[in-house]
């Protein structure tokens, strides 16, 4: 592909992401004009400007971070997994991480600013099951995606019997689990800024990697590289976004299968272009759907979450049956 | 490359390679035959360390393949292998650019030393004017020749690949089996392949291992290896062997050996 037509997709996706930050501040209960908030960012006079501030603005930089991580952790999982269909959400990684982040906040409530880290660990244990049960002498796509969504039914289940138990701490946390974007703040800014910032500065790094193994792991061998090392290191970058995004942002499924499934048709393969691109493109579509969410329906609110779930349904459905016809199940 | 005492099992029980013994002559084309399930490509997955011996060990100048750095090893020996995947957008020249991943960095880019490679692996499998296709664009031969540029590409001295013709018709196997000769007589690569016809192995080798559930059970230059009873043994096919003036030696398969008492 020439550059200046990857340049021109770049450019054509970011600019339309700046576009959906410009729309995403300025609508919603609170209206101000552009120029009326920019002055309020900067003199702390305007009340109306102060809580968008403290309010819309971390909700959207942390549903753009989350989308990106999710979209991201997408790319990175289906490289590992050779299969376009495998997403954090999809094969219970989401709900592994959600589901540990639970149960440990819940035993040691005092550690709450740990979250993202037990994600990882209950994202990473839902990665290694999902791997271990669905290995054959190799991975094979339906197999895995089947063991995933057994692997996501259980998770996503034992993380709703913790809203049986009453306890107050128990749902507060579950609806830090499994919400929307509404009252995040500039902590929640700042820990999945971290986090998030940390999987996607190495996803970018591990790009040539994510090509070879859409070789074999044969061919890759005989070329020099790692295979077993290289796949262990993207799997845990990947595990490290999706968890991390769900820790903060909430458990959104989809994203990973959709954005990279689109940006393999706008950039192609080439892993180098496709991971930041899915980022921004994660980013874009998940502040869209966030906004959309609490606009549309005002004052009632739609989580992003539910318009990607009624959206990305339907994609599975469309993606299953393309990789029935490439794998002949 | 010498095998030593190669012994691999697939499930710790049952070896599919038994004690293989033997001398890759340099320089030369090497054809493993045998029959379905002999321990062909088993044996070649073993020499391409694609699977880890039990037993044994297969030595490259002097040194066992184990103990070479993976990038190391992918500079002395390359290897095209039966069954290929690739994203169907990847274009020619961006899959033969992976042949030169042994000998750069990480992030590195490509250097004039990498241009040339490719320059010169497109231009020994004809594949200059399809530099810009995208591989599911091209027919099965060309596909073929254009995994065996990026295998050419890693400018090693050793090749191996396996069963090479398996799915090409008549013409596209004659034309990737002169291309191997090419390569080998003109640029002085060795060559390692599994093949399933006994006339093209007659035709286009200069050493043969006969393969027979698991054991290298002949050795040697074609014309000492291949007799009537040798295939009786090996394939349990009555042959004869006819010498043409054009062809060289060929083997004309009568029926299976127990037709042949019946």
């Amino acid at each position: 592909m020439s550059t200046l037509r990857t340049t021109f997709k770049f450019t054509v996706v970011l600019l339309l992401l700046a576009a959906a930050v410009l729309i995403s501040i300025t609508t919603g209960s609170i209206k101000v004009g552009l120029w009326e908030l920019l002055q309020g960012l900067f003199s702390g006079t305007n009340e109306q400007v102060e809580v968008i501030r403290d309010l819309r603005l971390p909700r959207i930089i942390v549903s753009m971070l989350s989308g990106a991580a999710l979209a991201v952790s997408g790319v990175l999982l289906q490289a590992v997994m050779r299969n376009p269909l495998a997403d954090a959400g999809v094969i219970g990684i989401a709900s592994g991480a959600g589901f540990v982040s639970l149960l440990l906040v819940t035993l040691f409530p005092a550690m709450f600013f740990w979250m993202p880290l037990f994600s990882c660990l209950g994202g990473a244990l839902a990665c290694f099951l999902v791997y271990s049960l669905s290995w054959r002498s190799g991975l094979q796509p339906m197999r895995l995606i089947l063991v995933g969504v057994a692997i996501n039914a259980t998770f996503t289940g034992l993380g709703q019997s913790f809203n049986y138990r009453g306890s107050y701490a128990v749902t507060s946390v579950n609806q830090a689990i499994s919400s929307i974007f509404t009252m995040k703040t500039w902590t929640d800014v700042e820990i999945l800024g971290i986090y998030a910032s940390i999987g996607l500065i190495l996803s970018l790094l591990v790009g040539s990697w994510c090509n070879m193994l859409a070789l074999q792991d044969k061919t890759a061998g005989n070329l020099g590289m790692r295979v077993t090392q290289a796949r262990l290191l993207i799997s845990v970058i990947a595990v490290l976004l999706a968890s991390t995004a769900t820790a903060v942002g909430g458990l959104i499924a989809f994203v990973g299968l959709l954005v990279p499934h689109i940006g393999r048709q706008i950039v192609g393969s080439d892993h180098w272009l496709l991971i930041p691109f899915s980022a921004i493109s994660g980013a874009l579509l998940i502040l869209v759907a966030d906004t959309l969410g609490r606009t549309i329906l005002a004052p009632t609110e739609i989580p992003a979450s539910i318009l990607m779930t009624i959206i990305g349904g339907p994609f599975l459905i469309f993606m299953l049956r393309r990789s029935d016809r490439l794998h002949g199940a | 490359m010498e095998l030593k005492g190669l012994t691999f099992s697939y499930d710790g029980r049952i070896d599919q390679l038994k004690q293989v013994e033997d001398r890759i002559p340099t320089g030369q084309i090497t054809t493993i035959i045998g029959p379905n399930g002999s321990g062909k490509s088993t044996l070649l997955g073993v020499m391409a360390r694609n699977l880890s011996p039990r037993e044994g060990e297969a030595v490259l100048d002097g040194k066992a393949i184990i103990a070479y750095a993976p990038k190391e090893l992918a500079r002395k020996l390359a290897v095209v292998h039966q069954h290929n995947d690739a994203p169907p957008d990847l274009t020619v020249q961006r899959l033969v650019a992976y042949g030169r991943l042994p000998h750069r960095r990480m992030w590195s880019q490509q250097s004039e030393e990498d241009e040339a490679a490719i320059q010169w692996a497109l231009e020994s499998t004809r594949l200059l004017d399809k530099r810009e296709s995208r591989l599911c664009t091209l027919s099965g031969g060309e596909r073929q020749r254009a995994w065996i540029a990026m295998a050419l590409a890693q400018r090693t001295k050793l090749l191996f690949l396996d069963e090479p013709t398996t799915f090409l018709d008549m013409y596209h196997q004659i034309e990737l089996l002169e291309l191997i000769r090419h390569l080998n007589e003109e640029h002085g690569i060795t060559i390692v392949m599994v093949l399933h016809d006994i006339n093209q192995a007659l035709r286009y080798s200069h050493h043969l291992i006969v393969m027979k559930e698991g054991e290298a059970r002949l050795s040697g230059a074609p014309r000492e290896v291949i007799t009537s009873a040798a295939l009786a043994d090996i394939y349990g096919v009555k042959a004869v062997l006819r010498e043409d003036d054009q062809a060289g030696l060929v083997v004309l398969p009568l029926g299976t050996a127990e037709a042949a008492h019946m």
